[in-house]
């Protein structure tokens, strides 16, 4: 592996000699007690989903008049939330699946991360369906079960039931595709902390690593299944975010049905994702000392894929509003104009500064690898792709057809919580995730360790023979 | 209980020398375990492609079956409802739901027969050769029973020309 | 694998020299295209009013298009009465526009309307082969690729054919009011044109076609020059700017790409709109010229040359076309779907037109272009062994001429579509000629970029597990 890489080539993995020094990085935060550091990161997000648990616990209680919500406007905070959590959840998989496929080595250790990511995010997403339901105990009647209410089934014309089977498609699989890319990992872990003597550890992760042995005839297995599920999980991706926007495009609302919504959803969701990646990693690789394995190429690489995505969604943004034009349909153009120059107007403004303008800063070089700059851009697309789904649902909705119901949406503090408390719910998830399991792939990022040196150990091993 | 012989490595490269010459000689190695993946050295343990991808198939399949049947049977016989004018069985409307539960097959049904074919099961506790061949060390394991008459040292000798650190035996 | 063998200075110098049979048949493939293409000109009969069509009271066999029809429930009678004649089922579209006449084209249909149609075809045909050629070898540049590198000099030559289809469509704005009702039709008779008419007229059309395909030629010539000049002087300058060139052209593509789309083939039914088109368009020339490129690469090495290609590149060639035909199949049942569910009267007529008339068109197209590739490309071994490439990949060729038929005809010449000798005529000429340009191009620089970073890459490839 690896004997024919062009000298021109970026390095992925610097100033590593050993295998097990990856290992060794690697597995440290795991087997080091909690500092106090994480302790209060992790009590902050707690902290945060109290917030959360006690806003969704009102709502319910109460119901769902404590929203802003009214006649005009019955969609707004809640499914902008739900939109924006999955759209995170893209990159995970794109950098897992579709960067496989395309072999591009620099995924090798971001993809775990991010992979967690997704599944953390789609977990938020998934929420707020629940939330909104009202009963959420009746959650259930998603499901295409045979039942005793008069045998009624779901509406498969639907596009909120093609959710349900994409949502939980998307999230069984990536957490599968997941758990099997952690497997050997856990596998090194087990072995490590055998060695030191940390039994309970041990035996835990004895338990998920299944029996990993490193076999190469279960390795020549994995491989292919791990090319299966990444050619699996590409088409998923993009299917996932589409038939979210098909939540919107199926009605006959402008600004809602137009044509492009699924490639241009799926652009805005990667986009996302990778705003959300960039503001993760820069902590993490700082945090954890983790500079040699993600290195500044690789927060480079992001950087490039955040201008082409950002570049993409702004295509989008400019043949809506050139085809609202060129339809010649009144409703079409009005909605247009109104979106960017409206009552709503700031937020579309947010929105496009955020998404096309900002990113466009990383052609330059310099500011791709500064990551201070980048760590601000990051939160920048996030709060632009937060308001690209704000601006598609409320601004749409808020003009009826009929001017006598013309309204406008003010969320209350209900929701506000909500939507910060899904911060809380993602960052408890991910601080765990990042205290105790492997948060890069440790034997994919051994494979790009082209020269390695002899360990010490196996001098004592042979003098001892 | 079978008695291996066991070649160490740390380099991977040498490990692959070390196949390709004792091949010349007639001994097969059983198994190499190491950190990662190993394609190049798949030939020399006659290790053949993996039919998993034909099992991905046959899942999806089932998968893209069971959809068309759920819909068609539910909407088509059991409970035909007039959404918006739609026909009963709204061809256009299957194809979500259908590529969903495709890829749903096809994902677990394949991570379920891999784990199964490769006998993984939580808590199925790991033979190990060496405690750090999920680390840094690379390990050739060789059948002694299956090895030629007499060419167990000529074995020994390639392994530690290619570079293992040691060369052991471990009953397992 | 990775420890392959190395190549020789004189296989990596080596030049094309065109077989004279290859020659010979190319010229004969030409000369007999345009003895078809003038044979059916001569017998062409112009359409009359009303032609009875064996196809226009059967339904889409595809999709039961009824849907498409009913906007409410009075339409549905309108619907039944489709069967006495055909003009009359567009009207609740027009109504919603106040205008036009029915969604057949306006301009008058004469007996060479199908033939410039069927010219403007072909010329879209092979320029989104040479486009999708120049996306990727811009792509792969930006992305450092290095597998690319020893086949890059094949969409490099794709892309050459610029020139020829800047000429062919010069042709056509000539006679566009032949073909563009937007042209033909005056100012005033039809409100919704009127409306679009600061977009949709000739300068502005004309002026556009420039632009669009004067950068793209310019991209494209500097991206070969710096390639070549790569092969005369080495070092790794050449493929640094070349970086540069790429990005720039990446960004001009996305926005003229689906601008063009909208000037030569959506203006083609000027009521009609729909924001995906560009994406639509983009697929289809994405998985052709995959598929193209791998049968070229093969053809190539079947004639003894490019030693240095293994069969993981042509893997990787059809994996690309497989996956753009999944990738168009979603454009296509996105767009299909979209527009059926919502069943808005000026958005279904698109449908409509093509149901009535060309239903047999629309269920090969969605054969050819997503059945055939994607069940046929599905295992390894069809990636890889030519008996199984080889037809998959021309019928992959033939999808894409249904696909632009499709997009093409109905708003050019309506119901009164023609296939025969002259479209089969006009599609060999152009086939020829292409493939004699892309072969004399290869033939006047190295077979492979032999001073690329990236080559030593290249021709260790393997897919790896796949």
């Amino acid at each position: 592996m690896g004997h024919h890489v062009s000298p021109i080539r970026q390095q992925w993995v610097t100033n590593t000699d050993y295998y097990a020094q990856i290992t060794e990085d690697i597995s440290r935060p795991i087997e080091a007690k909690p500092n106090l550091r994480w302790i209060a990161a992790f009590a902050l997000s707690f902290l945060v989903l109290m917030l959360f648990v006690g806003a969704v616990t009102w709502t319910i209680w109460e119901g769902i008049g404590t929203w802003g919500l009214n006649k005009t406007v019955g969609w707004a905070f809640d499914i902008t939330n739900f939109v924006f959590w999955v759209g995170i959840g893209h990159a995970g998989t794109l950098i897992s699946a579709v960067l496989l496929l395309f072999r591009q080595a620099w995924r090798n250790s971001i993809n775990r991360a991010t992979e967690a990511m997704t599944i953390f995010a789609v977990i938020c997403a998934g929420m707020f369906p629940i939330i909104h339901m009202g009963r959420p105990w009746l959650g259930l009647w998603f499901l295409p079960l045979p039942n005793t209410r008069g045998s009624l089934w779901v509406n498969f014309n639907s596009p909120l039931l093609w959710d349900v089977f994409a949502i939980s498609t998307y999230f069984s699989v990536s957490l599968v595709f997941w758990y099997l890319g952690m497997m050997p990992d856990f596998g090194s872990i087990r072995d490590r902390m055998k060695r030191q003597g940390m039994k309970i550890g041990s035996k835990i992760f004895a338990l998920l690593a299944m029996g990993w042995d490193g076999s190469n005839r279960t390795w020549s297995r994995y491989e292919l299944v791990s090319l299966v599920l990444a050619a699996l999980a590409t088409p998923l991706v993009l299917s996932v975010h589409s038939i979210v926007s098909m939540d919107f495009a199926t009605s006959v609302i402008p600004g809602w049905h137009t044509t492009i919504f699924p490639p241009y959803f799926v652009a805005g969701a990667i986009f996302s994702g990778f705003g959300m990646v960039q503001t993760l990693l820069i902590v993490q690789r700082y945090v954890y000392k983790h500079e040699n394995y993600i290195t500044l190429d690789h927060m480079e690489s992001i950087a490039k894929i955040v201008i082409a995505t950002g570049s993409l969604v702004g295509l989008a943004y400019m043949t809506e509003f050139f085809i609202a034009w060129y339809s010649g349909s009144i409703w079409e153009r009005y909605i247009f104009i109104n979106r960017a120059f409206g009552p709503y107007w700031w937020a579309y403004w947010i929105m496009f500064s955020c998404n096309v303008i900002t990113p466009q800063i990383f052609w330059f070089k310099k500011i791709r690898r500064n990551m201070v700059i980048t760590f601000i851009i990051s939160i920048f697309i996030n709060i632009g792709m937060w308001f690209e789904r704000f601006v598609i649902i409320v601004t749409s909705l808020h003009r009826d057809f009929l001017p006598s119901s013309w309204a406008m949406y003010t969320p209350s503090w209900v929701e506000a919580s909500i939507l910060a408390g899904s911060f809380g719910l993602f960052f408890t998830f991910y601080f765990l995730f990042a205290k105790f399991l492997p948060t890069i792939n440790m034997f994919e990022v051994k494979t790009l360790l082209h020269h390695p040196k002899q360990p010490k150990h196996t001098f004592e091993v042979g003098e001892a023979n | 209980m079978k008695t291996y012989l066991l070649g160490k490595f740390w380099h991977p490269d040498h490990v692959y020398d070390a196949l390709a010459k004792m091949r010349e000689i007639g001994v097969k190695a059983r198994d190499v375990f190491s950190p990662f993946p190993m394609h190049e050295i798949e030939p020399l343990l006659d290790i053949k492609r993996t039919r998993l991808t034909i099992t991905a198939f046959i899942y999806g399949a089932l998968g893209t079956l069971t959809a068309v049947t759920m819909i068609s049977v539910i909407y088509g016989l059991i409970w035909p409802m007039n959404i918006g004018g739609k026909p009963t069985l709204p061809i256009p409307d299957y194809v979500p739901i259908t590529f969903e539960l495709t890829v749903l097959f096809a994902a677990h049904g394949t991570v379920l027969t891999f784990l199964i074919v490769s006998s993984y099961w939580p808590g199925k506790k790991a033979i190990l050769m060496d405690d750090r061949q999920t680390d840094d060390v690379f390990v050739i394991a060789i059948d002694k029973d299956a090895m030629p008459a007499g060419s167990e040292a000529d074995a020994t000798r390639i392994m530690n020309e290619a570079g293992a650190y040691v060369v052991t035996e471990k009953q397992v | 694998m990775a420890h392959g063998k190395h190549f020789t200075q004189e296989e990596l110098t080596e030049r094309l020299v065109i077989p004279q049979k290859i020659r010979r048949t190319i010229y004969g493939a030409i000369g007999l295209g345009l003895v078809l293409l003038i044979f059916g000109l001569l017998t062409a009969k112009a359409p009359s009013g009303h032609v009875d069509h064996d196809t226009h009271d059967t339904h889409s066999a595809l999709v039961d298009n009824s849907s498409l029809h009913k906007t409410g429930g009075q339409d549905h009678d309108q619907h039944e009465d489709k069967e006495h004649g055909h003009d009359d089922h567009g009207e609740h579209a027009e109504e919603a526009h106040g205008g036009g006449h029915g969604h057949g084209p306006q301009h008058t249909i004469t007996k060479y309307t199908s033939f410039f149609a069927n010219f403007l075809l072909n010329n879209l045909y092979f320029l989104t082969l040479a486009m999708g050629a120049m996306f990727f070898v811009a792509v792969h540049q930006i992305g450092n690729s290095g597998w690319h590198t020893a086949i890059k000099r094949v969409p490099e030559a794709f892309t050459m054919w610029l020139p020829v289809a800047i000429v062919g469509l010069a042709v056509v704005a000539i006679f566009g009011n032949q073909l563009y009702d937007w042209l033909a039709v005056p100012e005033g008779a039809d409100a919704l044109i009127d409306k679009k008419r600061a977009y949709l007229n000739l300068t502005g059309w004309v002026i556009r076609g420039i632009i669009f395909l004067g950068g793209w030629y310019l991209a494209a010539r500097v991206l070969r020059r710096f390639s070549l000049r790569e092969d005369e002087l080495g070092g790794v300058s050449f493929f640094k700017k070349s970086n540069g060139v790429a990005a720039g052209f990446i960004v001009f593509f996305g926005f003229t790409y689906v601008l063009f789309s909208i000037d030569w083939v959506k203006s083609l039914e000027p009521h009609w709109f729909s924001t995906m088109f560009g994406v639509y368009f983009f697929a289809g020339t994405m998985a052709t010229v995959s598929a193209v490129m791998g049968l070229f690469v093969h053809f190539l090495r079947r004639l003894g040359y490019m030693a240095y290609v293994n069969d993981a590149h042509v893997h990787d060639l059809f994996k690309y076309a497989f996956g753009f035909s999944i990738f168009w199949g979603y454009i296509f049942i996105a767009q299909y779907l979209l527009i059926w569910y919502s069943n808005l009267p000026e958005e279904t007529m698109y449908y409509d037109t093509r149901f009535e008339y060309y239903h047999f068109w629309f269920g090969l197209k969605i054969t050819l272009c997503f059945i055939v590739p994607f069940l046929g490309f599905m295992t390894r071994n069809a990636k890889r062994i030519p008996k199984m490439f080889v037809p998959i990949g021309i019928l992959m060729i033939c999808g894409h001429w249904v696909d632009l038929f499709l997009m093409i005809m109905p708003g050019s010449v309506g119901e009164h579509w023609h296939f025969g000798l002259t479209e089969i005529g006009m599609f060999v000429t152009f086939a020829g000629l292409f493939a004699l340009v892309v072969l004399t191009v290869m033939s006047k620089a190295n077979m492979v970029a032999r001073n690329h970073p990236y080559l030593e890459e290249s021709v260790h490839h393997s897919t790896g597990a796949v």
